[in-house]
């Protein structure tokens, strides 16, 4: 029997944290490389670092939630657990990533919470931004790698001890970004006339594609040598999560679609660009939900 | 230059090296934590002894009031083959309270910590928040658990309240099969210290390199690498 200590709310929590770091980091590229004096940028900047902020917070919540005794005092009106939480703000413990993360997206939270401000506060220079611009940056690589490397640091599992899993949640967390952006760019009705957005997705979404057939391949090989079944097989619940979710859903059909509008030279239309975004966002949950469970094999 | 003698002379000592860390037995394990000198209270499991009764899990499971289906201890029966026959044994499962635990470090609050009296690794139940990283870390499946009483992590700490007076651990005074043997191994007169010294015990997982305290006597090189675990299927059942 294996028993599955981190599932759906832990999912979430690495998925928020990857989706809002890469909005993040986009929103702080666009004040840094001056493309913020375009008005409808200086837009896509704003709304995306707010989202940022916004998906930042929901994800801590999310591992907020996930904390048995946070549930323990829920079912129980037990007061004094269901605050236990702030435990985790009352200790610095440098040898565990779980730590060094609490005060990583804390950090990350005011200073993402401060890049908001500053659009708010000197609206007509954008030059303010930058220094919080290049912080959130910073702090949103950060994040987007911490998410890997707080399962990561368990060394002795097969799956989550695998080095490119780093690069994966990284340029995963960019494409979440990229498709948070895509959905800001929709609703605010800004074209992508040059494919110029098409084209860098599709370059992140064939990195990463190549990526994670490196992972999968590892992950087979480590399988096989340590006497166990492939632990991403398509017959198990982790392996079909990885293969349906994580890789049709959220990486194939992505590329096609940004592949149809580039060869067919015409602009995606609004409803195709929001299947797009959500198409890529499912399948970044799924490639967190995936790889959680097939971490917990024993 | 090597000639062909001295380089497949060199490729077997270093093959015995690899394999010597690999698999190391519980000796060298023992060993490191007697250079210490302090006071580090072990179990020795005598597999020969062990009937599967589980007076052991009946007797944790009333002095620790964890419920029915909430084990800090397990016996699972499984089997291991040698040569073309296969054999079934009993074998019993707990924390291994190792000398270099992969669970503490990892604790965010450090509500799991190792006391430096007796080396006894133990979860502050006041601390944890349950979030369960340590059961995530230990490579011993199962032997943490989250205990529905408190909703926080629990695990086997050799029974701290007991053993803290002089008194042994549950399992151990409840034992049938006298299997289970509870000591200070940096005694040398004390009864673990003395069959520690004449049996060749082995501990689960050395490759994981955590230097467990629970010492298993009867265990196979290929057994005592094997991922046993708590939740493990169990071959019968009484």
């Amino acid at each position: 029997m294996h028993e599955v200590h981190w599932g759906l709310l832990v999912a979430a929590y690495l998925f928020l944290a990857g989706a809002g770091a890469g909005a993040l980091f986009i929103s702080g590229c666009l004040v840094l490389s001056n493309k913020v004096q375009v008005p409808h940028h200086l837009n896509t900047a704003k709304i995306s670092a707010i989202v940022g902020t916004l998906l930042l917070m929901l994800g801590t919540g999310m591992i907020v939630f996930d904390l048995t005794t946070f549930q323990y005092g829920i079912a129980n009106v037990d007061v004094v657990k269901f605050f236990r939480f702030y435990r985790l703000f009352m200790t610095i413990e440098p040898s565990s990533m779980m730590s060094i993360g609490t005060w990583l997206l804390t950090l990350a939270i005011i200073f993402s919470s401060l890049f908001c401000l500053s659009f708010r506060a000197k609206a007509d220079q954008p030059g303010y931004s930058r220094p919080f611009a290049a912080i959130n940056v910073i702090f949103a690589v950060c994040i987007a790698s911490y998410t890997a490397l707080l399962i990561g640091d368990i060394n002795h599992n097969l799956v989550w001890s695998n080095s490119i899993l780093v690069v994966i949640f990284l340029l995963s967390a960019l494409s979440c970004g990229a498709a948070v952006v895509l959905i800001i760019k929709t609703r605010l009705k800004i074209v992508d006339v040059n494919h110029t957005f098409a084209k860098s997705d599709s370059a992140l979404l064939a990195l990463e594609v190549l990526t994670v057939c490196v992972f999968a391949y590892s992950i087979y090989s480590i399988s096989i040598f340590n006497g166990m079944d492939n632990l991403l097989s398509f017959s198990s619940t982790a392996g079909a999560i990885w293969w349906i979710g994580a890789i049709l859903i959220g990486l194939i059909m992505p590329l096609l679609l940004n592949f149809t509008s580039i060869i067919s030279k015409t602009s995606v239309s609004h409803s195709k660009e929001y299947l797009l975004a959500v198409l890529i966002l499912m399948g970044a949950f799924c490639l967190r939900y995936s790889v959680l469970l097939a971490g917990q094999y024993y | 230059m090597l000639d062909r003698r001295r380089a497949l002379r060199f490729l077997a000592g270093g093959a015995i090296a690899t394999t010597s860390v690999m698999f190391m037995p519980a000796g060298s394990a023992i060993a490191a934590v007697r250079q210490q000198g302090k006071k580090r209270l072990a179990m020795v499991i005598d597999l020969s002894r062990c009937n599967g009764c589980k007076a052991c899990v009946v007797s944790c499971g009333m002095e620790n009031g964890t419920k029915p289906d909430e084990h800090r201890t397990q016996v699972i029966q499984t089997s291991a083959e040698i040569g073309d026959k296969q054999f079934a044994f009993n074998l019993p499962i707990m924390c291994n309270n190792c000398e270099d635990p992969s669970c503490v470090s990892v604790c965010p609050t450090g509500a799991t910590f190792k006391r430096e009296e007796d080396g006894i690794v133990v979860v502050d139940s006041t601390l944890c928040i349950g979030c369960n990283y340590c059961i995530q870390a230990c490579p011993y499946g199962g032997v943490r658990f989250t205990n529905s009483t408190t909703g926080t992590v629990d695990k086997c700490n050799f029974c701290i309240q007991r053993t803290s007076r002089g008194l042994l651990p549950a399992c151990v005074e409840t034992c049938t099969g006298g299997a289970r043997i509870f000591g200070d191994i940096n005694d040398v007169n004390s009864e673990i210290s003395k069959l520690l010294s004449q049996s060749n015990p082995m501990v689960l997982q050395a490759s994981k390199q955590t230097s467990p305290n629970v010492f298993y006597i009867g265990l196979t090189q290929e057994e005592s690498n094997t991922a046993f675990s708590i939740h493990s299927p169990q071959l019968w059942q009484r």
